[in-house]
């Protein structure tokens, strides 16, 4: 959100996560090799390429895990949303990381020969008839190619220039890679392995992001099964609650029946309504807060002022914003869209009780 | 001001998650099935080897 061009604005904390991470990284591939070295020994013990190689691929499922968990977690409790700021620095280091695991198991497996070993990892194996030999490294191989599309285009500068919605459906085919690397460890590791701990902890992975994904999706869906709009002046007013419903500085989230989600913000003792969509990358702005007055988003901290949507300046980001109104003592909200950037008159809520 | 892809984007993941453990379930299913674990993985270049060279 810098009107002057920065690669990256690097701050302390972006500094501190991305240090933590690669701490992380070093002491997991540290601790899988020197486990390895104790575990499997005489008849089971691998070469030192091969257990970089598990310690690799290994680590960088983790991580994929890590990075498909932080979503939910943070649509489910409020205290990830700090994991998530950064989450794109964990994705390009899961590519990394992953790419060391390719370019290892290609050298090794493929690179001795006469042909190509590009070549021999696409066409060594083609037995896709086969459970038991299916040509798992190409699912790996697969699966590498969208980390690196989605770690290529992880800068905003493509955020900006595919737009918000195009970027995020480029985005979500990270779901494709990790059916494609469940695939690459179902049919490489869990055939090559005789222990039971491969299994099982490729399934308690697989349970752990399916349980967050249907739990974050069954209280969104329950969330937006709110009141019915009620026709009024011309408009459909949604009912959003009293206005001690509405926590200070925080918003309440309606839902229209179209599946637009409006986020109602209470600044000070008035009352605002803008999109409950970011124009940055479609952060839930109805689970920020008001900070210097103004809306700011949970996800990456981009800011618009409630009465008008508007960015502040110098920056020139809009959102769209709704009218609000209070009947009988009841927050409503219309639920048609104004413009981005439409001011509309703040509801004052004196003589309401404001204090929620 | 729709956001229809939200509905889709949930899609995606109903769909892959599902995927995921069929998946998972299939290389179990093989590998419980199989006499003995393979030595090495199916897709190895063995063309021609350099002996002595290859691991």
């Amino acid at each position: 959100m810098s009107v002057g061009y920065t690669w990256v604005q690097w701050s302390k904390p972006k500094r501190r996560y991305d240090l933590i991470i690669v701490g992380a990284i070093v002491a997991y591939l540290a601790i899988f090799v020197l486990t390895g070295k104790v575990l499997w020994t005489g008849a089971s013990a691998f070469s030192d390429e091969v257990l970089i190689m598990r310690a690799l691929g290994s680590c960088a499922i983790v991580l994929l895990h890590v990075v498909l968990c932080i979503g939910p977690l943070a649509r489910l409790d409020t205290r990830w949303l700090p994991i998530l700021f950064n989450r794109r620095h964990l994705g390009v280091m899961t590519f990394f990381v992953a790419l060391a695991h390719g370019v290892l198991a290609i050298g090794y497996y493929h690179g001795f020969g006469v042909t190509n070993p590009l070549l021999s990892l696409f066409t060594s194996n083609a037995e896709f008839d086969s459970l038991r030999a299916f040509p798992f490294q190409q699912l790996g191989a697969a699966a590498l190619v969208v980390l690196f599309l989605l770690a290529a285009t992880s800068h905003d500068f493509w955020n900006k220039n595919l737009s918000a919605a195009t970027w995020k459906r480029l985005h979500m085919s990270v779901y494709g890679a990790y059916v494609l690397l469940v695939g690459h460890v179902a049919f490489g590791a869990l055939q090559n392995d005789r222990g039971v701990l491969g299994p099982i902890a490729m399934g308690l992975g697989v349970l752990i992001v399916g349980t967050l994904h249907v739990r974050a999706g069954t209280r969104e869906a329950a969330r937006d099964r709110g009141t019915p709009p009620v026709a009024d002046s011309g408009d459909e007013w949604i009912d959003v609650g009293a206005p001690t419903d509405i926590p200070a500085d925080r918003a309440r989230t309606v839902c229209t029946p179209g599946g637009e989600r409006i986020a109602v913000f209470k600044h000070g003792d008035k009352v605002s309504a803008v999109t409950n969509v970011c124009a940055h990358q479609g952060g839930p702005l109805g689970e920020g807060k008001i900070i210097d007055g103004c809306i700011t988003c949970p996800w990456h901290g981009w800011q618009y002022r409630p009465q008008d949507g508007c960015a502040p300046p110098p920056f020139v980001e809009k959102v769209a914003t709704y009218q609000v109104r209070v009947v009988a003592g009841r927050v409503q909200v219309s639920t048609r869209a104004l413009p981005p950037g439409t001011p509309t008159d703040p509801v004052a809520l004196a003589g309401e009780a404001v204090h929620g | 001001m729709m956001r229809p892809h939200r509905h889709a984007h949930r899609m995606i993941w109903m769909l892959a998650l599902p995927a995921a453990v069929v998946i998972l379930a299939a290389g179990v299913y093989a590998r419980v099935h199989a006499s003995q674990a393979l030595a090495q993985p199916a897709s190895v270049n063995t063309s021609t080897p350099a002996a002595g060279v290859r691991p």
